[in-house]
């Protein structure tokens, strides 16, 4: 029973980072291109476009958090 | 912590038989920032100094001889004066050099053509001769129909010849896989013999070049070839003579065309001026307090003759920026110029990023080993790379900051601790490691602050890893921190607005904080007091704001969460480490033996790619945290760079 709900804890953080990473990929990949893009306009637009670029990084950081939060559950 | 340099705004009236005189002064004093005039009804744009035209002409020919002949550049030339006489001078020289490798260059292409046809006749005479046939068994007969050329294979190929007519001779020859025919036949069986050797792939020779040519091919090819090689030495040795005219000249061009570019610097500049009948305005900005100094030096040379003012500074004026910074800060302001120069009355941010950028990339990175490794990376890199310096010398105090919390976190490559026997020989050492207790195994642990794998803390029900915690307190001090500045900036607008649009976030997070204080039984207070203070910070807010600040309000928030990365980040980075260390390389290394090799390379393998993704991660996380929560508070941007005339650019 404890090694069963052990399990069902590491499916919840797993998914729980896992999806947050796809959102932020799914989120960053369309900034990205659009910054690559305006950026082959202008160069000088490097700083910005990096800076959209990395935006949705931070839902994956949450992702791990709560996932580490769901771990401490099972202790 | 200082605002960019501050700059004035002067006009020089200068007469036009002085121009040239203030122009080389200014270059070499290298401070004015010019305001280039645009043409209005008043004033028409200046023209270009004598010689303008003729340096350029001399410019476009000396940089076409630097791109053919691939003559590097050289930074610094000696001065000389440049008068017409020197000009003439210059070209003269120039054009002879021109016209020297030009002559040896069509002599080498007169060759290269001759070289062609020989080579071409040569390996006609070839095929001839590989075919033991004379050179006018070739000549082109009325009766006879003549095939040269390459086939696929030979087999049955005579048979099918002689079924058609008996009247021919066919020569075949091999040479590794190149079957080499020779086919002579009656004319009127051409077309067929044509069809046969169609089945074989036939691919055809030229032998245009031999006709009227008599006797033994085997004389004749050794005759051509001997042509050949007399014409290939004459090029090499034409190719020699040119090469040994560039070595000659390089010097000399290249530092003609430094000399005549700044030159042409100077003679162009006009352009930027405006003028009247007699006289020629220059505007610009210079850095304060070089105004008296610049006044001495321009009205020395001119005795006097000069009118310089210094002219109110306007609202729509665009104040270059010229960030002042210690040498130590100064790598910094790249990250500035990444995103966006400050405006001139705003606080320039490099000092607060030289403070935090390293910290934030430390605690992300913290380790001693990948530390070391990285700070030696980028000095490597620097000396490899003077382009990218500035970005590197930032790197490398990041990397020391590193190595610092590295002590902190008490890791070197991930590993926290090391087994009894190597401990005792480390303490043998003189380390100060101490023994523990993990597992039910006694371990020697380096010595450390915070165990940032295993450090928790429980707080609102959770065990939370304290360098996550830690993260948040940083984040919620940076916050703020951007607040005050965000405050410092706007008191020229005024407190009141300054208060509303800034102060008005710290209390309501200082409301927050008294709302959560008795929940974690910090300590009591009403929560009637805290929900006004909220309240009245959201009206503070909603003043400063609008409804743009209410729809921020969970911004506050997130900004704080977002700061969790600090720890989220090294904690991935550790668990990398870990993962390499005691997943993949310890089961090799308790085999023993030949696996050893196997585990120092995995080890070797995973930390390179470890210490690849800390360098990546914790750079981007660290520099958009100061881009995104940090400048966003306070930072306006949209400053032009300062880049006075003269100045070589880099």
């Amino acid at each position: 029973m404890a090694a069963e709900s052990a399990g069902l804890v590491a499916i919840g953080a797993g998914l729980a980072f896992g999806l947050s990473a796809i959102a932020a990929a799914i989120a960053e990949k369309q900034i990205g291109a659009a910054a690559v893009g305006a950026m082959a306009e202008k160069e000088e637009l490097f700083g910005k476009g990096l800076i959209l670029t990395v935006i949705p990084e931070t839902i994956v950081i949450f992702g791990l958090v709560v996932a580490i939060l769901i771990i401490g559950l099972a202790k | 912590m200082s605002k960019p340099e501050k700059m004035s705004k002067i006009r020089i009236v200068v007469a036009n038989q002085q121009l040239k005189k203030v122009i080389d002064k200014l270059y070499e004093l290298t401070v004015l920032h010019i305001i280039s005039h645009n043409k209005d009804n008043e004033l028409d744009i200046s023209s270009p100094l004598e010689n303008n035209a003729k340096i350029a002409e001399i410019l476009v020919k000396a940089k076409a001889v630097m791109a053919n002949y691939n003559i590097k550049e050289i930074k610094s030339a000696k001065e000389s004066k440049i008068t017409t006489e020197f000009l003439e001078r210059t070209e003269k020289k120039i054009t002879d050099i021109i016209n020297r490798l030009a002559q040896k260059d069509n002599e080498i292409h007169e060759l290269e053509a001759q070289l062609q046809h020989k080579t071409e006749l040569f390996q006609q005479i070839e095929v001839l001769n590989s075919l033991y046939l004379n050179l006018e068994s070739y000549d082109k007969l009325q009766s006879i129909a003549t095939f040269v050329g390459y086939i696929k294979h030979d087999e049955e190929l005579k048979e099918k010849i002689t079924a058609i007519t008996t009247k021919h001779k066919i020569h075949l020859s091999r040479n590794g896989k190149n079957r080499t025919v020779a086919l002579f036949i009656e004319k009127d069986k051409e077309k067929e013999a044509a069809e046969i050797l169609k089945q074989y792939n036939f691919e055809s020779l030229k032998m245009d070049l031999i006709n009227g040519l008599k006797g033994s091919s085997v004389l004749h090819s050794t005759r051509v070839h001997k042509e050949v090689a007399a014409i290939e030495h004459e090029i090499h040795q034409l190719q020699r003579d040119c090469k040994e005219i560039i070595s000659e000249e390089a010097h000399y061009i290249s530092s003609t065309v430094t000399i005549l570019e700044i030159e042409s610097k100077k003679t162009e500049i006009p352009l930027h001026f405006a003028k009247t009948q007699d006289t020629t305005i220059i505007s610009g900005w210079v850095p304060a307090k070089l105004l008296q100094h610049i006044n001495c030096e321009i009205e020395d040379i001119t005795n006097n003759s000069i009118i310089i003012e210094t002219l109110e500074q306007e609202k729509k004026d665009k104040i270059p920026i010229k960030l002042k910074n210690a040498r130590l800060i100064k790598p910094f302001e790249f990250f500035l110029r990444l995103y966006t120069l400050p405006n001139y009355k705003e606080i320039d941010p490099s000092f607060l990023l030289f403070i935090t950028f390293p910290i934030f990339f430390g605690i992300m990175l913290g380790d001693i080993g990948y530390g070391i490794t990285t700070a030696l990376l980028f000095y490597y890199l620097k000396k490899k790379m003077p382009s990218a310096k500035d970005l590197l010398n930032v790197m490398i105090i990041a990397s020391i900051i590193s190595i610092a919390f590295g002590f902190v976190f008490g890791e070197f490559f991930g590993f926290e601790y090391v087994s009894e026997q190597t401990g005792e020989t480390l303490i043998n050492l003189g380390l100060p490691l101490h023994k523990e207790m993990i597992e039910n195994e006694v371990v020697y642990s380096f010595p450390r602050l915070i165990n940032r794998l295993h450090g928790e803390v429980h707080l609102l029900g959770y065990d939370i890893h304290i360098v996550l915690l830690l993260g948040v307190i940083i984040g919620i001090i940076h916050l703020n921190l951007a607040l005050l500045i965000g405050f410092l900036n706007e008191l020229h607008h005024g407190i009141f607005a300054a208060i509303t649009e800034k102060l008005s976030w710290m209390l309501f997070q200082v409301g927050i904080f008294l709302l959560i204080a008795p929940m974690i039984n910090l300590f009591y207070i009403p929560s009637y007091i805290s929900i006004g203070i909220i309240i009245l910070s959201i009206i503070l807010i909603y003043k400063g704001e609008g409804v743009r600040g209410l729809v921020e309000l969970p911004a506050v928030f997130s900004t704080i969460l977002s700061y969790l990365r600090l720890g989220a980040v090294g904690l991935a980075s550790v668990g990398l480490a870990v993962v390499i260390n005691e997943n993949l390389a310890h089961p090799f290394l308790e085999k023993g033996g030949i696996y050893i090799a196997i585990a120092i390379l995995i080890m070797i393998l995973g930390h390179a790619i470890n210490i690849a993704l800390g360098i990546i991660g914790p750079f981007l996380h660290s520099l958009r945290l100061h881009y995104v929560e940090f400048f966003s508070r306070f930072y306006k941007g949209g400053g032009i760079s300062y880049k006075p005339f003269g100045k070589i650019e880099e």
